[in-house]
């Protein structure tokens, strides 16, 4: 791995060339689970490997190069959501918000509902979950990606899953309770 | 929690299960490297490179004029 970097630093394009496709599909879907559709992940992916090959010089050889290229995705996806707030905002107001390929593919109830309710938490909570549970990082990972105390990255994490929880159970609650009204 | 933690995992993997991410994006990093690098120096890098180059050229006369 090393040694690959140190030819992408080199600015060699076959290594450059090799570099992305080890590590696109995983900050593809790194992005789309944080911008939440097709469109958004594609330009996240791109700036974020720009931004990669173009500062591979300040990256430290000794830390890990996943987290790093995690912290590269966050910070580009987080700007993309700024940057496209008006935007974001009229797709709310209007209701054209992009239909995304999971909207599809997704068939079981539960998995909607969760999918839906991730989707709804705030984005601190939500990078937290993702780089947990899609990128499988450990809670010290997660600090040194996201630069922030390992205390603070258990505490979001347990914020999350008992939003995510309360929120599941509401919803069963009102569903269980439609069926009630219905019969 | 488990089994949330579970479930988690299973709908991010459901729901990325479909993606392909299109060649058209590789293109475009590449295309967007060339053209960077197609960008002349900054121009505080064009006003240090002479300087350094007539430093060089001071140092080395010194000992030239003394042979």
């Amino acid at each position: 791995m090393n040694k690959l970097i140190r030819r992408c630093k080199e600015q060699n394009k076959t290594a450059l060339g090799e570099l992305y496709e080890q590590y696109s599909k995983q900050v593809y879907r790194t992005a789309f689970l944080l911008t939440r559709s097709v469109a958004n992940a594609e330009d996240v992916t791109q700036e974020t490997f720009l931004r990669v090959f173009t500062k591979l010089g300040s990256y430290d050889e000794t830390k890990s190069f996943e987290a790093w290229l995690y912290r590269v995705t966050i910070n580009v996806a987080k700007n993309y959501f700024r940057k496209n707030k008006v935007m974001r905002f009229w797709e709310l107001v209007t209701g054209r918000e992009h239909e995304t390929p999971a909207d599809y593919v997704l068939k079981r109830e539960q998995d909607i509902m969760l999918w839906n309710q991730i989707r709804s938490l705030p984005y601190k909570l939500q990078s937290v979950i993702v780089l947990k549970y899609l990128n499988e990082c450990s809670q010290e990972e997660i600090s040194e990606i996201l630069g922030i105390p390992v205390g603070t990255v258990k505490s979001r994490l347990n914020s999350g899953l008992k939003k995510l929880r309360n929120q599941i159970s509401e919803e069963y609650t009102d569903s269980i309770q439609e069926v009630i009204c219905h019969e | 929690m488990n089994d949330l933690e579970n479930q988690i995992r299973r709908t991010f993997d459901a729901a990325c299960d479909e993606l392909v991410l299109t060649p058209r994006v590789k293109d475009e990093v590449f295309e967007q490297l060339e053209q960077l690098e197609r960008i002349p120096l900054p121009y505080s890098m064009m006003i240090r490179i002479p300087v350094v180059v007539s430093f060089f050229t001071t140092i080395m006369s010194v000992p030239i004029a003394v042979y």
